[in-house]
């Protein structure tokens, strides 16, 4: 009895395999992958740390653009605006649905906030909006209660892939680096100790400085955030 | 690109969301409360100060110590507005007067905070094994039952297990209504028929020599470590500015109280004339037994419970110091890395490990575990954070000296006469303490445990200045950021409102 679907069916499944082995490309969806258990879906963090990793992953979406709509400057989360004065978020709208409402619900507060707010506030939903979006493109799925990796090896390429910017050996590519850092940020540090023992990396802070200042600026304040989960009484 | 411009300034969605999630004054209260841990104080500290210090001026000495720390606070208060840094003795006294002593404070607040919680299984051994005795029939050392102790606190200190609030009140408050049902038990059948008064007049603190008024404060002082942890929940609090000083003075009000009464009680139940040698041969028990057999069963169980909370708070309260030290670079940087459950484990393995050598020590030298570990860690953890609070008044004074805008807008009270009133008192309490500490320790005069545990703190300055001076000429990026707590990590000493242009 033959174990592979015939022809074309067999070809399909392996581009389908190969294409989610590379990911979604959007970062919170790579941070959720590797803050989940590859084979349980449970949690790596308490809840709230959780949250604020992908919610820095939302809003990092929003910055590592061709085109942002919007910034982090000096602590705060700012709404873009071009030469005419008009809001780049009219024209610049992502077509993805839970990017686009985090952007509606910044340009929508009557003032800019601090990025340590709409962390910990996109941080009380990011996990399941995040969850959602995976779940509707085939990479989890849920049993009984939970939603859990389809398949353990796309969460270890997400680690793979943080991983890469960290390798003393390469260059960071700006998306690898902007996903180390997130996640050494929202404390998931120990993750690459168990995905790769003993293997020689570079300090975080060199992994992001290549980053652009605005992105930088955002993945502080996710540590900074984070850490205040960890010294909060709260989990 | 333009960034936006101001807005109509109305609380939108976020913040609105955001308030809903903080706690309320009973919350922070209750904070404060479960970390001063009540019973262990009441029927631990102040049995155990009679016996070791031979001293009758306990009561008065409680109201003495709550009125200089009601001073402390508005200096304190005004200055955590403009601060925010989770290690805050560290963080105001490196911002106040300097990164050189603001390191040697965060050596010094580190040795205070690991003594009082090491010093508390001292306690927890004997009552545990007091418990087991009784009412299991089990018979085991002291330190065994410290042992189980310092397990269950390891691992529930790795797994990140509070006890949560609602069970923290529960026990909280019945620790309370015990107390106050032996005060009232004592009160009212004193030794001698009627109750004396003196222990409650100021000439009480120099019954035997002014000098020991020092030693007298610092066992009270130890009865309010834990009231200066509210500003940690500042930026979890539904109006801060209101709250956090609220229960801050609502709960000094409460100890002061409590404690007062407990140890007047104590007093007037044995008699003045007696109650040192009944707290030395009695020990807790002296307070249990107040109110007969049924509520000292329960004061008994409840005071290894309180001991169990206080050791367990304590470990992560001292965790919580280290990971925001190593966040900084104050302490390696390995320290700071968390693991699953988000806490930092090297820095929670760190404090088990010194709790676990402490005890094995005691055990090994056969030392009373109640008088020379309870008591005289308690009491120089307790002279430590004396020590803390009189450089912090000093800092609130430089800070505010210095600085202009939103800083002069404090009041001149808060600003300059209550640190400054504080800091004098304190320094005269410190003073006359460190020259009465065989007093206080129940030792003889020139005992080397006299002078070698105030002088740890010398120690651990001295560090504290060499460190920061290797960090200025070695590593002066960390340096520069010394002091400023999560403005370490992001470069802002706060968001700069409407700077965004």
């Amino acid at each position: 009895m033959s174990h592979y679907p015939p022809g074309d069916a067999y070809r399909s499944a392996v581009r389908l395999e190969a294409s989610r082995l590379a990911g979604t490309g959007r970062i919170a969806d790579d941070l959720w992958l590797i803050a989940h258990h590859e084979a349980t879906g449970r949690l790596h963090l308490p809840r709230r740390a959780t949250g604020v990793g992908m919610a820095g992953g939302l809003l990092a979406e929003l910055l590592a653009v061709e085109v942002p709509a919007v910034t982090v400057h000096h602590g705060y989360v700012l709404p873009l605006r071009d030469r005419s004065g008009t809001l780049t978020a009219m024209s610049a709208r992502p077509d993805e649905p839970v990017a686009a409402h985090v952007l509606d619900a910044i340009v929508s507060e009557p003032t800019p906030l601090p990025a340590r707010d709409w962390l910990l506030y996109l941080g009380k939903t990011a996990a399941a909006s995040v969850a959602g979006r995976l779940e509707r493109s085939g990479y989890v799925a849920r049993r009984r209660w939970r939603l859990v990796p389809v398949n353990p090896d796309w969460s270890h390429c997400a680690l793979l892939r943080a991983h890469r910017a960290l390798e003393q050996a390469r260059t960071p590519a700006p998306y690898s680096a902007l996903l180390a850092g997130l996640v050494l940020a929202c404390g998931l540090e120990f993750r690459f100790w168990s995905g790769f023992p003993g293997a020689p990396v570079r300090p975080a802070g060199e992994a992001t400085a290549t980053l652009p200042g605005p992105l930088r600026e955002l993945v502080a304040q996710v540590q900074a955030t984070a850490d205040s989960t960890v010294l909060s009484t709260r989990k | 690109m333009r960034s936006s411009p101001a807005a109509p300034a109305r609380q939108g969605t976020v913040r609105q969301a955001l308030a809903r999630d903080r706690v309320g004054m009973p919350s922070v209260w209750f904070f404060l409360m479960s970390g001063i841990a009540p019973l262990t104080v009441a029927a631990g500290v102040i049995t155990s100060a009679y016996a070791t210090t031979g001293l009758t001026g306990i009561p008065f000495a409680f109201l003495a110590v709550a009125c200089t720390l009601a001073l402390f606070v508005p200096g304190y208060m005004a200055m955590s507005r403009h601060i925010t840094n989770a290690g805050a003795f560290y963080g105001f006294i490196a911002r106040g007067l300097g990164k050189p002593l603001g390191v040697a404070a965060a050596l010094m607040a580190l040795l205070s905070y690991s003594l009082l919680q090491v010093g508390l299984w001292g306690a927890f051994g004997p009552a545990a094994q007091a418990e087991a005795q009784a009412h299991l029939h089990i018979s085991a050392p002291w330190w065994a039952w410290a042992l189980a102790g310092w397990a269950l606190v390891t691992a529930l200190g790795l797994l990140r297990v509070d006890i949560t609030g609602r069970v923290l009140g529960v026990l909280t408050t019945a620790e309370l209504a015990v107390i106050i049902i032996e005060v009232i038990a004592g009160l009212a059948h004193p030794a001698g028929g009627h109750p004396s008064w003196a222990p409650l007049s100021p000439r009480s603190l120099g019954a035997a020599g002014w000098g020991t008024a020092g030693v007298l404060a610092v066992v009270a002082g130890l009865g309010y470590v834990g009231f200066e942890q509210a500003p940690v929940l500042a930026e979890e609090t539904v109006r801060p500015r209101r709250t956090i000083p609220a229960a801050t003075y609502l709960a000094l009000a409460v100890i002061a109280v409590v404690y007062t009464a407990s140890a007047w009680a104590l007093s007037a139940h044995a008699g003045q004339a007696h109650v040192v040698a009944a707290a030395a041969s009695q020990g807790p028990a002296l307070m249990f037994g107040m109110a007969g057999t049924t509520v000292a069963g329960i004061a008994q169980l409840l005071f290894l419970t309180s001991l169990f909370a206080a050791a367990l708070a304590f470990h992560n309260a001292v965790w919580r110091y280290v990971f925001s030290l190593s966040r900084e670079r104050v302490l390696p940087a390995f320290l700071s890395r968390t693991g699953a459950s988000s806490v930092p484990t090297f820095a929670s393995l760190a404090q088990s490990l010194t709790g676990l050598a402490v005890i094995l020590i005691y055990a090994a030298g056969g030392w009373p575990p109640m008088s020379d570990l309870f008591f005289w860690g308690g009491t120089t953890g307790g002279l430590g954070i004396l020590i803390l609070l009189a450089l912090t008044s000093v800092a609130v004074i430089r800070f505010f000296a210095a600085g202009d805008g939103a800083r002069a807008r404090e009041s001149g009270w808060a600003r300059l006469i209550a640190p400054a009133l504080t800091a004098v008192i304190l320094t005269a309490i410190v003073v006359l303490a460190v020259g009465h500490y065989a007093t206080l320790l129940g030792v003889a005069p020139g005992s080397p445990a006299a002078w070698l545990l105030p002088a740890a703190y010398a120690g651990a300055a001295i560090a504290g200045l060499a460190w920061a001076a290797f960090l200025r000429s070695r590593r002066p990026g960390i340096y520069a950021s010394l002091g400023l707590g999560a403005a370490a990590v992001t470069g802002q000493r706060a968001p700069v409102p409407g700077d965004y242009s």
